[in-house]
């Protein structure tokens, strides 16, 4: 057997040498190398199928969503308080954002980049298909993590519209020896004030009213 | 079926037959005469002639490989170490006769230590 061998060709940062392996081959090495082969012959189609089916599955998933949304519930953003309604913004962006993000990552992974190489880069189809499928697998976990972040958003959104307060709207406030009644006005019907209040409809005689007061909200 | 014997060298034109023989004195070709690239880091391409048809083949070196579980999780450890030793094969296409449908070579096969050396 030969000494080991000058340091070979290399990356800026490492050489590598080699030399012989110590003692000798054994069938169980080639079964191993041809595993090995095998796997790395297939590891870029494998990559593709996972990633279209991950990028079916999480499309389906985010479909059923929309369909749970569109179940009950409030569905008008402009119906809530504004701060809360500028949150519900905010979270139906960010949603749309990494919607986008996960979609164009996932089509990336099961379709791959739509660019040219040089010719002069490929030095090796196998090493060069193996580095596109590490890129890949990346980008499908990118690609779930994004669109999975998407349907939390999506739902915190739908959550918010939901269970939200109602956005304020100005009321009367009406006091009487009767008692004081506030809420918005629904008629007015000779003289009598009809309210719409938290418990319902409420009459108000004006001609016996001692004030009527414009508010921001009802106590 | 696998055995021992040296060097079958072609000479006379033909196509060398498939056998899945090794022999001490491949490994010290393949570590004379195989060049080291590193396209990526964890991705290495060793490149020279097959010791025994010597036809010019590649030979993709990595850290890891994609797969659905993490069998493989304790081979991505140990290529952290700077020395490790490798399984080769003859991976040509060249045509030989008796050789299996799914593999690949000329059943030629070896093991090289890689020595990383940090600059």
């Amino acid at each position: 057997m030969s000494p080991a061998t000058p340091p070979k060709r290399s990356s800026a940062t490492s050489t590598y040498r080699l030399s012989p392996g110590p003692g000798s081959a054994t069938i169980a090495d080639l079964r191993t190398a041809q595993e090995r082969d095998r796997m790395l012959r297939t590891e870029l189609t494998r990559v593709r199928a996972a990633a279209g089916a991950w990028r079916n599955g999480l499309g389906a998933l985010l479909v059923a969503l929309v369909g749970f949304g569109l179940i009950k519930g409030r569905s008008d953003v402009s119906q809530l308080a504004p701060t809360w309604a500028a949150w519900v913004g905010l979270l139906l962006l960010l949603a749309l954002a990494l919607g986008a993000l996960g979609a164009l990552l996932l089509i990336r992974a099961a379709h791959g980049r739509p660019a040219v190489t040089e010719i002069r880069a490929l030095s090796s189809t196998r090493a060069a298909d193996h580095i596109e499928a590490l890129a890949s697998t990346a980008a499908m976990r990118w690609g779930i993590a994004s669109t999975l972040g998407c349907a939390l958003l999506l739902v915190a959104a739908v959550g918010a519209t939901w269970y939200g307060p109602d956005r304020d709207t100005p009321a009367l406030q009406v006091t009487t020896p009767a008692g004081t009644a506030c809420g918005s006005a629904v008629r007015l019907d000779h003289g009598v004030l009809v309210l719409k209040t938290k418990a319902g409809e409420v009459t108000s005689d004006l001609t016996a009213a001692s004030t009527i007061t414009a508010v921001a909200r009802c106590p | 079926m696998a055995e021992r014997h040296n060097a079958a060298m072609p000479g006379n034109g033909e196509p060398l037959p498939y056998r899945e023989v090794t022999n001490e004195e491949y490994a010290a070709l393949a570590a004379r005469q195989f060049t080291v690239e590193e396209p990526k880091p964890g991705t290495l391409i060793l490149r020279g002639p097959c010791p025994r048809c010597h036809a010019v083949i590649d030979i993709p070196v990595v850290g890891g490989i994609f797969r659905t579980s993490r069998l493989l999780g304790g081979n991505l450890r140990a290529r952290q170490q700077a020395d490790y030793v490798e399984p080769m094969m003859c991976t040509c296409e060249e045509s030989h006769l008796g050789r299996p449908n799914d593999v690949v070579g000329c059943g030629a096969y070896w093991t090289l230590t890689l020595s990383r050396q940090d600059r």
